[in-house]
């Protein structure tokens, strides 16, 4: 089992976590914003003594590459990728988007197993504010199947459940924000079990398309019978664009009897130890690790808008 | 963590990290005067299309590159990084994105091999550019010296003594002249940076084509100010534009270069004067031009001043400048605590 040392900038809270394997050792989670650089390297010495490791038995390290509130996402990135060039051990980096599903279907397991069990399709939607109008948007599975975008796994009540990646980051654009979910929605629930989908082509360009203004939430009617799905949106959308979420919530319920929205509020910032689980998943299946630079949800214009 | 006080006999290898601005650099130095390796990945092609560093860009970089060229200078040294006995990284003055970076990933080795931290003044450390390329400046015997940093960013006069203490006596008061000679090779179409361009096409031209006023060469004071050449050369370009055909653009360079250079030269000289001073450290980007360096030392010697200037090669941001300070203060007994934070402006 390996000794993982995680560390998380990239929100106001400070986060770093140590465990063995998923079992999680220390934590800290330390909020005194924007003084990262000041803490981080004693939230890292403080983590250790509290389960009694030092920094050269760590096997492995992980971070999250963000994208994140600010620009101290670099400031774990760089002290992790130091740490993991002088001990050998590798590094592992996360998109933000994933952490926050692994947190909201963790902090969620109860609601979660329970919708799996009664048939329900369980989706996990991490909807984070990235400013500038925009929004960035990740979708995962919670089930019971193991597939080939499989980024974690967790054993519940003797029930091993998975989250599945269905479809990797893109951002969307606020002002049409609301006629995009509902029809990303619709598009996820005709889904197959296992498939994935891609929304890049939502993000690009701010094209008011007649037709999504009219979509409804649409009934996915089998011939024998109706799949019911809940989507789980969590991440700190919630705090900026509550009213938006509170109404796509009602129109869904309104307008569709099987399709079910419920916020995960408990899960606004990221947790290191998401990491630590993450990563502990990654390496024991030998997943393919994105490069260990920050996530970047736009390509950076000097000097104009896009 | 503990601040040892350094012994007497020392043989002490020190890592420096630079990340202020757009270049990141790693280097290992012996005993603060001894460069054993020093690595700078430079991201000039990028920033040339924009005229100008951008920060945001700048900062992307640096976290690509960091460990890259940390562990480089370590190959290149022939260290491993056990040996290392001292980190030095710069964490001010700067674009903080970019210090980020550098602070990060010094503050980890520090960590990770106990060894102490020192986080130095960018702009102290280009006047150890000079200690790293001449034996015969020492800090050990009481003494001061005149300093002249002249960079893309900053272009000041100050007094720098034993205990390595600087006091300002004089700085731009608009813009550095790295960045005059930046804007004026933009306008003249001659890419970036601007200064290495502007030294190539006036060499063997006429810097007395054009006499531009000299900047503030009466006031008593020991400012500087290079809007004024700029604009003088725009308007007279402006006025007539045939001064930028092929065959004046040369001499319109180097006269514009001589104007810059001359007020940088004479306001120097003047504080020697002034503070009964007979030692000049010149160090920064700027120290490179050819002209700079030409008037320096013919001044030094009709003045009966001593006049150092750092080889080419350590004028522009690197390392091994940061890892000799360090060396130097950890000596005087300085040392930061991995709690140091970063600052994008600075008193010293």
């Amino acid at each position: 089992m390996k000794t993982i040392l995680a560390v998380d900038s990239t929100s106001g809270i400070l986060s770093v976590s140590l465990s063995e394997g998923s079992n999680i050792l220390s934590e800290i989670k330390d909020d005194k914003s924007m003084k990262h650089m000041i803490n981080i390297i004693s939230d890292i010495d403080q983590v250790l003594k509290m389960a009694g490791k030092t920094i050269k038995e760590i096997d492995l390290f992980a971070v999250n590459l963000g994208p994140g509130d600010f620009t101290g996402g670099r400031i774990g990135i760089s002290v992790v990728k130091m740490l993991s060039m002088l001990s050998g051990s590798p590094v592992l980096g996360f998109n933000s988007l994933d952490v926050f599903s692994v947190g909201c279907m963790l902090k969620n397991i109860s609601d979660v197993s329970k919708n799996i069990s009664g048939f329900s399709q369980q989706y996990i939607m991490p909807l984070m504010d990235v400013r500038n109008n925009e929004i960035y948007c990740g979708i995962y599975e919670a089930c019971t199947s193991l597939n080939n975008t499989t980024i974690f796994s967790f054993d519940f009540e003797d029930k091993k459940y998975f989250l599945n990646k269905i479809s990797d980051g893109f951002l969307l654009n606020n002002s049409d924000f609301s006629e995009k979910i509902i029809h990303i929605i619709n598009q996820v629930n005709l889904l197959d079990r296992g498939s994935s989908i891609s929304f890049d082509h939502l993000s690009e360009g701010n094209n008011y398309d007649e037709e999504l203004t009219q979509e409804k939430v649409q009934n996915n009617q089998n011939e024998s019978e109706q799949k019911k799905h809940s989507y789980i949106i969590t991440a700190n959308s919630l705090k900026t664009y509550g009213e938006i979420l509170k109404n796509i919530k009602k129109e869904v319920s309104v307008n569709y009897m099987e399709t079910e929205i419920i916020f995960d509020d408990k899960n606004i910032n990221p947790s290191s130890e998401y990491i630590n689980y993450l990563a502990d998943y990654s390496y024991s299946f030998s997943l393919k690790s994105l490069p260990m630079s920050p996530v970047y949800v736009r390509d950076f214009i000097a000097f104009g808008k896009k | 963590m503990e601040s040892p006080v350094a012994d007497k006999s020392d043989n002490m290898l020190i890592l420096g990290i630079e990340t202020s601005c757009d270049d990141t650099c790693a280097a290992v130095v012996k005993n603060g005067r001894e460069i054993l390796s020093s690595v700078i990945s430079s991201q000039n092609e990028i920033h040339e299309k924009y005229g100008g560093v951008v920060p945001e860009i700048a900062s992307r970089k640096h976290i690509e590159m960091i460990d890259i060229v940390v562990k480089e200078a370590l190959l290149k040294a022939g260290s491993d990084a056990e040996e290392i006995n001292l980190v030095a990284v710069t964490n001010r003055p700067g674009l903080l994105g970019s210090l980020l970076t550098g602070v990060g990933a010094a503050k980890a080795f520090s960590y990770y091999n106990q060894i102490p931290l020192i986080a130095v003044n960018h702009l102290k450390a280009h006047i150890f550019a000079n200690i790293l390329a001449y034996d015969d400046i020492s800090f050990d015997i009481p003494g001061k010296y005149i300093s002249l940093i002249v960079s893309g960013g900053h272009s000041s006069i100050y007094i720098v003594d034993e205990n390595l203490k600087m006091t300002e006596i004089g700085h731009t008061l608009d813009d550095a002249v790295g960045e005059a000679f930046d804007k004026i090779a933009r306008y003249l179409g001659l890419g970036y940076p601007g200064g290495p361009a502007i030294d190539k096409i006036s060499k063997n031209a006429d810097p007395h084509f054009i006499e531009f006023t000299r900047p503030m060469m009466d006031s008593k004071d020991f400012n500087f100010s290079f809007s004024g050449i700029k604009t003088a050369l725009i308007y007279r370009t402006k006025k007539y534009p045939e001064l930028m055909d092929e065959k004046n653009l040369p001499d319109l360079c180097a006269s514009f270069q001589a104007a810059a250079v001359d007020s940088l030269v004479h306001k120097t000289i003047k504080a020697c004067t002034e503070f009964r001073l007979d030692r000049v450290l010149v160090s920064g980007g700027v120290a490179a031009n050819s002209r700079l360096r030409e008037e320096f030392m013919a001044a030094g010697e009709k003045n009966k001043i001593k006049i150092y200037i750092p080889p080419i090669s350590l004028c522009m941001d690197n390392a091994a400048m940061v890892a000799s300070l360090g060396y130097f203060e950890f000596k005087k007994g300085h040392l930061s605590e991995l709690d140091i934070d970063v600052y994008s402006r600075t008193d010293f």
